[in-house]
């Protein structure tokens, strides 16, 4: 079952032990259902659109993490990994060659895809991680103690860089008095972040005219526009320019698709905890690797980086060769005044004339190094 | 409708077709043992095939005409069997002539009678191949046919029917492989067709991957022997560098492709440790190798069985000849083989790869401490001489490195970052700085941001110190030199000087461009003690000649650092760095005034690549700022239209001169597409009352906006409603206390760029004071620029010349906005309906229209003032001080209104003028 490229696929989670649907954006139809999955919000990542990665909810009293790798036509787990605490949040950069997890005691898990390497792991908040966003490479943090932190991911993965910096995150903002819910970042580096404490604010200092999308606990979404006021977001409601109402529980998802038309919400009467957009790539896909539990001793291997296959640096075949080489040797024949030397001396005259002079030279210099070499050699030992 | 015989309907007719292959192959192509055409006849027949397609065969009409098929049959036989007989006689001319027109006829002729003479075609040339001919050019050209032939055969396969495929490509992959031994003979032995033998096999590579699988060692050894020998000189060792690279895809795995790299790395490690003896620490070259073969593993076979030429030669000779090339053709070879598709997911050692990278570029030439007893100084002077080059090479391999591997690299991205920090250092010979320039680009553009928090050190301070080479115009550089108190000076008491004969603007000469340039004139090489002075480094005379295209690589660099970070710690750069732009554009511009008659040589850059790439960095300075109005926007947005304009008028002349005319357009092009890019900046939608108003304090009551939108005519008609100016001036003391903009603005008036606002003061004062012109002090203000002029040394004169004639435009389109800019306050502060008094009393109206709106805005004043390190006056009363405090007044008000709001209000109806006030046009 090949489907047509194009395709746009609509995934749902739930933290009940429902699987991921997925359905057409398009036609509605109902795809691949993978199971099983139970996942968090925020908890669900479509890797490169290669395949989709999912940190499960651990079952109560579970102290281990899981997460379920699966390729998109085949709807069981194509490989679990265990990584050391249960993973909460999870996303992975646009390319998917890292994955990206926040834990529950506040660390952060970084792995490359690839290798399924864990790269580095670090304590970035004193409470539950809630919520990651990326920004190329800079990292936004949100945690349940309402702190959000900017990680420079360049200075993170160098040891030496580490120990230069003084703090290692690269900004701090505590301006939440509550968890925070989620964060979004835009092109200019514009993040926004949202509270339970019922409140968004604009982080980043570049007020340009956008409109965001707020999914809001009373089953509410809120289009806000933003840089009209910075001060006045906690105060009023004078930014919200409309609402969409039609889920009777809280909004945990949102999700546009990449051509701006439409909006995908998921929402707890569902119940649903997430839902992505994804257009499933299908390359030749590597194997792919548990993620590991701990770091590799530094040094003790080389980091496994790989080169993904990439057809669009395919270097076409020059054809048309014999007309080029005929059209050279017209023009060679022409300077000799038409005459048939070169096919009587053969191809070294319709080469090599013009580098005669060269060779010459540096037959000469060869000659004079081996006289001075010489020269030299002799000295020392008629002075011994 | 014509025939065989009799006329032809027209140029169009198909039986045009076989008539002329017939003539073609009865009357001009050579029979077997006959005489030698002509080149140029030679050349004639390929024409005529090749234009109208003698040997397509493709029959127009359904159904074809049957006759015309019949006999464009038997010409195009009649043609294939000449060749072949070409091409079997003892005449080595004949043989060649036949092969030339067989690979022509390979690409010419039509599908089916490819299929149908394939196996003859190719049993023809593999003999020509093979056979112990005496000619090399005809085994070269049968090479080259050869490998026309496969590529013609692989594109018929593409076409053909799914079931016959199989077969024909099975047969197609034992035709190639019965190529590769004759091949491979070839290249061992015949040095004078190598060229022609490598192409072939690496068509027979790509194409037919599995038939060269057999002969895989075989294959490998020959070309790494070519590749390591110094037989082959620079543009096919890179052809032979490319084939060892396509070698891995023979037999596609991952191990394959680890392998071949890291031996091409261990190759060039072990090169590099003879090369490099006495000149870096001894353990480099151990320390890689344990990266390539960790222990415990095995270390693989040795490239190509390492035959190490030239063993009797002198060591030095045998570096520069053998070693360097031989690395440089290895490294191309690595680098094609991390850049190009490969179709399973590889391996890379990328430590090695950076560990390597980093160990060539860290020597630099100099000895190390522990001397080794071979080493010798002609030793280091070789390595010295050959340094840049191998440098050159190996920074290839890093943007090879950082293409293939993209995000991949994140983890490795600090070291390459701290790598490139330090040879910013070293790098100073202009081929290697552009390198490192693009090497910047290319992790700014990779990595992102995250980049551009670790690169903007190295980036801004080397691109300002490649940037900053004392042009003769700056706005201002002495954010850097001691010497600014003596510019400002200078500028201050050339504006008082001025100040006596304010009629300046309307002199042909450009008032505004004059003042700006005249404190650096001064300086500058016009009086070369001045010059001595302020550049009393002797770096500065190392700097006037950095060259085009490092100055180019070094503003396409900021320009990506501004696009991708510009707005990220802004306070420690931006300032600095728009200042740079803007600087550097309007001297690029300067510049191409003076020469642009000159002719540059084809290939290097010239300088309106430099105005492009300056436009574009500015560009980028303008849509990234961090505030809502950029600095120096009025300027830039002069010099685009200046860009687009001075482009057209050039344009002709590029034309008539022909060859510039396709970067002059490129030019134009830009501009205006610069021009719509701001747009969003400059538009009257963009600006918001609240952000407006604090943008140009000395415009009581936001009178732009009221003017504009016409909100404040209603404000207008009750201006004597005191709780409405209170409410706008505490909207200022607002201002001042918290918006963004004004530690901004503080900041340009201040420190950084004191000379700058120095000049912007004087260019303002002079283009608001003259607007009620006295036309009797008209003449000696005009002598006086003259006698300016004179006095600067000739070059300088002719300098001032092209300024004063690129610059009027600019002039001419900032002075509608500053005299609105004087009128509207006075019309709305005064509420006076006789307000066009103002232009006709030229000694009074002014200053008091500026002097009050100094005592309305006082608050603002003062407390810019404190800031403004430049105005030592500021203290004197506003009022008082009316001729001293006026261009003062103007200055801080003038300068925020020309760039901000300034821009749009003259939008359209400067153009005319422009194209009046420049002298150049004619």
């Amino acid at each position: 079952m090949a489907p047509p490229p194009p395709k746009n696929l609509v995934l749902a989670a739930s933290s009940a032990d429902a699987g991921v649907a997925a359905w057409d954006l398009r036609t509605g139809a109902e795809d691949i259902r993978l199971r099983p999955c139970a996942s968090r919000p925020r908890a669900l990542a479509s890797v490169g659109d290669r395949f989709l990665a999912a940190a499960q909810a651990p079952p109560p009293g579970g102290n281990s993490g899981t997460i379920h790798f699966y390729h998109w036509d085949k709807p069981q787990v194509a490989v679990k990994s265990f990584p050391a605490e249960p993973i909460h949040v999870l996303i992975a950069d646009p390319e998917g060659t890292y994955l990206i997890g926040g834990g529950g005691k506040g660390n952060i898990y970084l792995w490359e895809v690839a290798s399924g390497e864990l790269l580095y792991t670090w304590h970035a908040h004193y409470r539950t991680v809630r919520c990651l966003a990326l920004y190329d490479y800079l990292l936004v943090s949100g945690s349940e103690d309402g702190s959000i932190r900017v990680w420079d991911l360049i200075t993170m993965l160098d040891e030496q860089s580490r120990l230069e910096v003084n703090t290692s995150y690269l900004y701090s903002f505590s301006q939440h008095a509550l968890p925070v819910t989620d964060i979004a970042c835009f092109l200019g580096g514009i993040v926004v972040s949202s509270s339970e404490d019922r409140t968004c604010k604009v982080l980043a200092l570049d007020p340009r005219s956008h409109i965001f999308y707020a999914g809001g606990r009373d089953g509410k979404i809120y289009v806000t526009a933003m840089g009209v006021d910075v001060s006045s977001h906690s105060s009023d409601d004078s930014s919200i320019l409309g609402a969409l109402d039609d889920h009777s529980k809280a909004v945990t998802s949102l999700a546009a698709s990449s051509d701006g038309l439409l909006l995908v919400s998921g929402s707890e009467d569902g119940p649903v905890t997430n839902v992505l957009i994804v257009t499933p790539k299908r390359i030749n896909l590597p194997p792919l690797q548990s993620l590991r539990k701990v770091c590799s001793a530094h040094g003790e291997a080389e980091v496994r980086a790989v080169i993904l296959p990439r057809p669009e640096n395919d270097v076409p075949v020059a054809g048309n060769s014999s007309s080029i080489f005929l059209e050279r040797c017209l023009d060679v024949l022409q300077k000799h005044g038409g005459s048939s030397r070169p096919f009587e001396s053969g191809l070294s005259t319709l080469y090599s004339a013009p580098n005669q002079g060269a060779e010459w030279r540096s037959r000469y210099l060869e000659l004079q190094d081996l006289f001075v070499h010489e020269v030299f050699d002799q000295m020392p030992s008629r002075g011994a | 409708m014509a025939g065989a015989g009799g006329f032809l309907a027209d140029l169009n007719d198909p039986w045009l077709k076989p008539r002329l292959l017939k003539a073609l192959v009865a009357e001009r192509l050579p029979q077997p043992g006959g005489s030698e055409l002509p080149p140029a006849e030679v050349a004639s027949i390929l024409n005529a095939v090749r234009t109208h397609g003698l040997l397509s065969e493709s029959l127009p009409g359904h159904p074809p005409d049957p006759k015309l098929a019949d006999a464009w049959r038997a010409a195009v036989n009649a043609w294939v069997e000449r060749l072949g007989a070409l091409v079997e006689s003892d005449s080595g001319y004949c043989r060649w002539l036949g092969t030339c027109f067989l690979g022509i006829t390979f690409q010419e002729c039509c599908n089916e009678r490819f299929a149908e003479s394939y196996s003859t075609w190719f049993e023809r040339i593999l003999s020509n191949l093979q056979g112990p001919s005496s000619l090399q050019l005809v085994t070269a050209i049968s090479c080259t046919s050869m490998s026309d032939l496969f590529v013609r055969k692989q594109y018929n396969l593409l076409f053909d029917q799914i079931g016959k495929v199989v077969n024909l490509k099975k047969e197609a992959s034992s035709f190639a492989g019965r190529v590769v031994e004759p091949v491979l003979l070839l290249i061992n032995e015949n040095a004078s067709v190598v060229d022609e033998a490598i192409d072939l096999l690496m068509t027979v590579i790509k194409l037919y991957p599995s038939s060269v699988n057999r002969h895989y060692s075989k294959v490998e050894s020959s070309i790494a022997g070519m590749v390591l020998s110094t037989k082959v000189n620079g543009k096919s060792s890179e052809k032979f560098a490319r084939a060892l690279a396509s070698l891995p895809s023979v037999r596609v795995s991952e191990d394959s492709w680890s392998l071949m790299i890291r031996k091409i790395l261990i190759a060039i490690n072990s090169l590099l440790d003879d090369a490099f003896i006495g000149l870096e620490e001894e353990k480099k070259g151990h320390e890689i190798m344990m990266l390539l073969v960790p222990p415990g593993t095995d270390r693989p076979p040795t490239l190509g069985h390492q035959l190490r030429s030239g063993g009797n030669v002198h060591a030095m000779k045998k570096f520069r000849q053998c070693t360097v090339p031989t690395i440089s053709a290895l490294i191309h070879c690595c680098g094609v083989m991390l850049t190009s598709y490969y179709p399973v997911q590889v391996n890379v050692p990328v430590r090695a790869l950076i560990a390597l990278i980093r160990r060539v570029l860290l020597v630099n030439g100099s000895m190390h401490k522990k001397m080794f007893p071979s080493t010798t100084s002609l030793h280091q002077e070789l390595i010295c001489f050959e340094l840049p080059s191998v440098h050159s090479t190996f920074l290839d391999l890093l943007i090879a490195t950082i293409k293939g591997m993209r995000s991949h690299l994140l983890p490795h991205a600090a070291s390459i970052i701290r790598l490139m920090s330090e040879y910013f250092k070293v790098a100073k010979l202009p081929t290697v700085r552009t390198k490192v320039y693009s090497i910047a680009q290319l992790l700014l553009i990779s990595l992102g941001v995250g980049t551009s928090l670790h690169l903007l050190e190295a980036v801004v301070s080397n691109s300002i110190a490649d940037l900053n080479d004392g042009s003769e115009n700056d706005m201002t550089m002495s954010s850097t030199h001691p010497s600014k108190v003596t510019t400002e000076s200078a500028s201050k008491s050339y504006s008082k000087k001025r100040k006596h004969d304010p009629q300046m603007q309307n002199s042909v000469y450009s008032a505004s461009e004059k003042t700006t340039m005249s404190p650096r004139k001064k300086k500058g090489p016009s009086t070369p003690n001045a010059s001595k002075e302020i550049a009393s480094e002797s770096i500065a005379d190392g700097r006037m000649l950095t060259p085009l295209s490092v100055r180019i690589a070094a503003l396409e660099t900021l320009e990506i650092l501004l696009n991708v970070g510009g707005s990220f710690r802004t306070d420690h750069w931006r300032s600095e760095v728009d200042l740079l732009l803007i600087n550097v554009a309007r001297s690029a511009f300067v510049i191409g005034g003076g020469c642009e008659q000159r002719s540059s040589k084809v290939g290097e850059p010239s300088i309106s690549d430099l105005q492009l790439a300056s436009l574009k960095a500015l560009l980028a300075s303008y849509l990234s700022s961090p505030h809502a109005r950029p600095s120096y926007l009025a300027q830039g947005m002069g010099l685009l239209r200046k860009g687009n304009y001075v482009d057209m008028s050039t344009n002709f002349f590029t034309f008539v001169c022909s060859g510039k005319l396709e970067i002059g357009t490129k030019l134009a092009e830009f501009c205006s597409h610069a021009l719509l890019a701001l747009d969003v900046l400059t538009h009257p939608r963009a600006l918001s009352l609240e952000r407006a108003a604090p943008s140009g304090p000395g415009l009581n009551y936001g009178a732009a906006e009221a003017a504009v939108f016409g909100a404040g005519r209603y404000k207008l008609s009750s201006s004597g409603d005191l709780p409405q100016a209170m409410e706008v001036e505490d909207m200022y003391d607002d201002w001042l206390a918290s918006k963004d903009d004004e530690p901004i603005e503080a900041q340009l008036n201040g420190d950084a760029v004191g000379i700058n606002t120095a000049a912007m003061g004087s260019n303002h004062d002079r283009q608001l004071t003259p607007i009620p012109e006295d036309p009797k002090i008209d003449p000696p203000k005009i002598t006086d620029a003259d006698r300016d002029v004179q006095a600067s040394s000739k070059s300088d004169a002719k300098m001032v010349d092209a300024a004063t004639g690129e610059t009027v435009p600019l002039n001419m389109m900032d002075n509608p906005s500053s005299s609105d800019a004087v009128s509207t306050p006075v019309y709305t502060s005064n509420s006076d309906p006789q307000n066009h008094v103002i232009s006709s009393s030229p000694e009074q109206k002014p200053t008091y229209g500026i002097s009050h709106l100094e005592n309305k805005s006082l608050a603002v004043d003062a407390s810019l003032s404190k800031l403004a390190t430049s105005n030592e006056n500021s203290a004197a009363p506003g009022v008082a001080s009316s001729t001293h405090e006026a261009p003062r007044g103007s200055t801080t008000f003038a300068e925020l209104f020309g760039s901000d709001s300034g821009v749009e209000s003259d939008s359209e109806d400067s153009m005319p003028e422009i194209q009046d006030g420049d002298p150049d046009s004619d």
